[in-house]
């Protein structure tokens, strides 16, 4: 991130002097901080908002309802784990989760899930290719329904959220199943486990 | 039908939920978003360093003199979503600024915004999350999880611009 941040900096500040307009430059920079903190009313005002809402769904048993759902799937898809283990109900709550757009509720059951794999794998400090699955389906955006973006379009009036909303969903689909796809892959061609 | 109604009865769905578990929806509600205020006051001098790259990019004249913009089927891929698609697998808040930053010069019904809005919706922090999980119960070892993960992420940018394209046909 670092490199990133500093080339467009000095690449701009660099274009600016010799080829651009200082005076307006500076003017714009001055601006920075109130400009920031008026996208973060926006952006962090919705984030403590929905979390004050998905806080209650969690604690109230609602994504470990809807985690059962899916046990079925997820059972098949991480086979490889004894059945009848914890570590089942750790990688539902975070898949349920992600589902519904709770990335930080996610996290701490992800986490979980991995240590008991760890704890099955007898503590050894190597990755097993269920914990890859895991991490992979947590690196994409496996949302239905993107509460924080949608809410942020509604306050920039779009008038198309709801025609979007199936193609959120197409996508998020397609995704999902080109992660399993490349999990596949890289699970046949690598050897050891 | 519009997507306001959709937030109400998540939120209806939630409450009367808590009510029927005979939960306190008032105090884990105030649970919840101090976690999420804590996150947020975090959050400020990332959006800090990303509003200060892009608007120093912008206002040196760089953008306006190389006009660089990419169109196919007369919708116009402006320099910005290139920049976010770049950023997005590396800094979740650098990617939402570019996007706002889209909403506001193009629209946010724009095709540019409507392609931005799929591109921040299509992956995660990918680096952070490999990194932030394996470190979290101690795995040095991570294989290749980190080359599947960015294969999956260039997968899930061509999935995004795929179904923008199918959105903007089907209209």
């Amino acid at each position: 991130m670092n490199k990133i941040w500093v080339t467009i900096i000095i690449l701009s500040a660099l274009y600016g002097i010799f080829f651009g307009n200082v005076e307006e430059m500076v003017n714009s920079i001055l601006n920075v901080p109130k400009k920031t903190l008026e996208l973060l009313l926006l952006v962090g005002g919705l984030m403590i908002f929905w979390n004050g809402i998905f806080n209650i769904a969690i604690e109230s048993g609602l994504i470990r309802r809807l985690s059962k759902l899916i046990m079925p799937f997820t059972k098949k898809l991480f086979s490889k784990l004894p059945s009848d283990h914890i570590v089942h109900e750790y990688i539902c709550a975070n898949i349920c989760a992600n589902v519904l757009g709770l990335g930080n509720a996610a996290t701490p059951m992800g986490i979980k899930a991995l240590d008991e794999m760890k704890k099955l794998n007898e503590e050894k400090p190597v990755a097993t290719k269920s914990m890859i699955t895991l991490v992979l389906l947590n690196t994409t955006n496996l949302t239905l329904f993107p509460a924080t973006l949608f809410s942020l379009r509604e306050i920039y009036k779009s008038n198309i959220n709801i025609k979007l909303l199936p193609f959120f969903i197409v996508c998020t689909i397609l995704s999902i199943f080109f992660v399993l796809i490349v999990d596949y892959l890289f699970r046949k061609f690598s050897k050891e486990d | 039908m519009k997507s306001s109604l959709l937030i109400i009865i998540l939120i209806l769905i939630v409450i009367t939920y808590s009510i029927f578990e005979r939960k306190n929806a008032y105090n884990l509600f105030i649970e919840g978003a101090k976690e999420g205020t804590k996150f947020t006051v975090d959050l400020f001098p990332y959006m800090l360093t990303f509003v200060l790259a892009t608007t120093m990019l912008s206002s040196c004249g760089i953008t306006n003199n190389i006009n660089f913009q990419i169109s196919v089927k007369n919708i116009v891929f402006p320099f910005d979503i290139i920049l976010q698609a770049l950023i997005r697998p590396i800094s979740s808040s650098s990617s939402l600024t570019i996007m706002l930053e889209i909403y506001n010069k193009y629209g946010v019904d724009s095709p540019a915004g409507i392609i931005a809005s799929f591109i921040q919706n299509s992956t995660d922090t990918t680096l952070y999350v490999i990194t932030f999980y394996f470190g979290c119960v101690k795995i040095n070892k991570t294989k290749y999880a980190i080359k599947a993960g960015f294969l999956i992420d260039i997968i899930n940018f061509l999935i995004a611009i795929f179904v923008a394209f199918l959105y903007f046909k089907l209209q």
